[in-house]
């Protein structure tokens, strides 16, 4: 895959699952699933990394997912001059570098917040951020709408903390309106490191309402043992010594 | 951590700008390091902010932090030394000190 397609599988991405659209965490349902719901929905959820994922299959996965769900994912047509937010949705799974399953979630492209797919509550929030291994990867199906035609023409970003991350546009001649992919982290990645991150993004096209969203991701790497985390520790510590060492006022015997 | 208290045979040397390199050098390891372990979301500007706060920090300490003893002894004065009698008769090669001609007897005729 090329990094280009990476990069629009990412937007795919943000347009599906890292992002719920804006006036979703304000009306985020934090009543966790049944059970035997969650039990049900696990079953559905490849344990180990599943590899390339297929998009007739994913397409599959995400019906199923939302049947058990019991929520519509039926978004109709945009009617002349309003504004439907939420039109895309879709699913991540995460996985950490031994292809375990670390986190799942899904949005189902209507007007509430993405479900962690695990715990059965409101994901992506601060409180429950989507975990993610900087080596690991992270699969995912992502529509904008479910059903008619992709968005043409449009570009897309994702930031983070003011800062573009990544950006692109497309013409999407052929309406495409689903993608479905992974993301190896590792190679995305230049160092691994941990973090809490607050995601914002945008994908607007000509013949679509924009999909506007946010939410939180946790990379899990190896905290302060890591690489960043070892460089951190030598700034401060050297920078403590020289504090201490090199920059407090001196005495000396006048002549 | 030995300090002193400034004398009047003493001055003290601050120093402000050492002070807020190194206190910008920690604040980016803290800020990093608060980072990573997940205490805070990664977000620049508070980033920015933890910085700067440890660089002033570090810059107050610089300037008004309490200051080193001077190491080693105190510098030795020379002692009180009399400037040397200067004679009216210096011989030119200096290998002799002229008598003061008031205490030398007249010269003998013969």
């Amino acid at each position: 895959m090329t990094r280009r397609a990476r990069l629009g599988g990412i937007a795919a991405l943000l347009g599906a699952m890292i992002i719920s659209t804006y006036g979703h965490a304000a009306a985020g349902d934090d009543t966790p699933l049944d059970d035997q719901v969650l039990a049900a929905i696990r079953v559905e959820i490849p344990e180990y990394d599943p590899g390339e994922l297929d998009i007739d299959q994913a397409n599959g996965d995400f019906d199923r997912l939302v049947t058990l769900l019991s929520q519509s994912t039926t978004v109709a047509s945009f009617g002349d001059g309003s504004q439907l937010t939420g039109f895309c949705g879709g699913y991540a799974y995460s996985y950490d570098k031994d292809g375990k399953l670390l986190d799942a979630a899904l949005d189902v492209g209507d007007d509430g917040p993405p479900i962690d797919l695990l715990d059965g509550v409101q994901a992506f929030t601060s409180g429950n951020s989507f975990q993610v291994d900087p080596q690991g990867v992270v699969a995912y199906f992502g529509f904008s709408p479910q059903t008619g035609d992709g968005p043409l023409d449009h570009s897309w970003f994702i930031k983070t903390s003011r800062v573009t991350l990544a950006s692109g546009s497309d013409p999407n001649t052929p309406l495409n309106n689903r993608e479905v992919g992974r993301i190896d982290l590792q190679d995305e990645l230049p160092v691994a490191f941990s973090a809490k991150i607050k995601v914002e993004g945008e994908l607007t096209s000509s013949n679509q309402p924009p999909c506007i969203g946010r939410g939180h991701v946790d990379f899990i790497g190896n905290g302060i043992t890591g690489p960043v985390g070892l460089a951190a520790l030598v700034l401060l510590g050297g920078g403590l010594l020289g504090l201490l060492l090199n920059a407090r006022p001196t005495t000396t015997y006048k002549r | 951590m030995s300090t002193t208290t400034p004398t009047p045979h003493t001055a003290v040397h601050t120093h402000p700008v050492r002070g807020f390199m190194w206190g910008l050098m920690i604040g980016i390891g803290l800020a990093v390091a608060l980072v990573v372990t997940r205490l805070i979301t990664l977000d620049l500007i508070l980033m920015v902010i933890i910085t700067v706060i440890a660089a002033i920090a570090g810059m107050l300490w610089g300037q008004f932090g309490p200051a080193k003893a001077p190491t080693g002894p105190p510098p030795v004065r020379p002692a009180h030394v009399t400037p040397p009698t200067v004679s009216r008769f210096d011989d030119f090669n200096g290998s002799a000190t002229a008598k003061d001609p008031r205490t030398l007897e007249p010269p003998t005729p013969g």
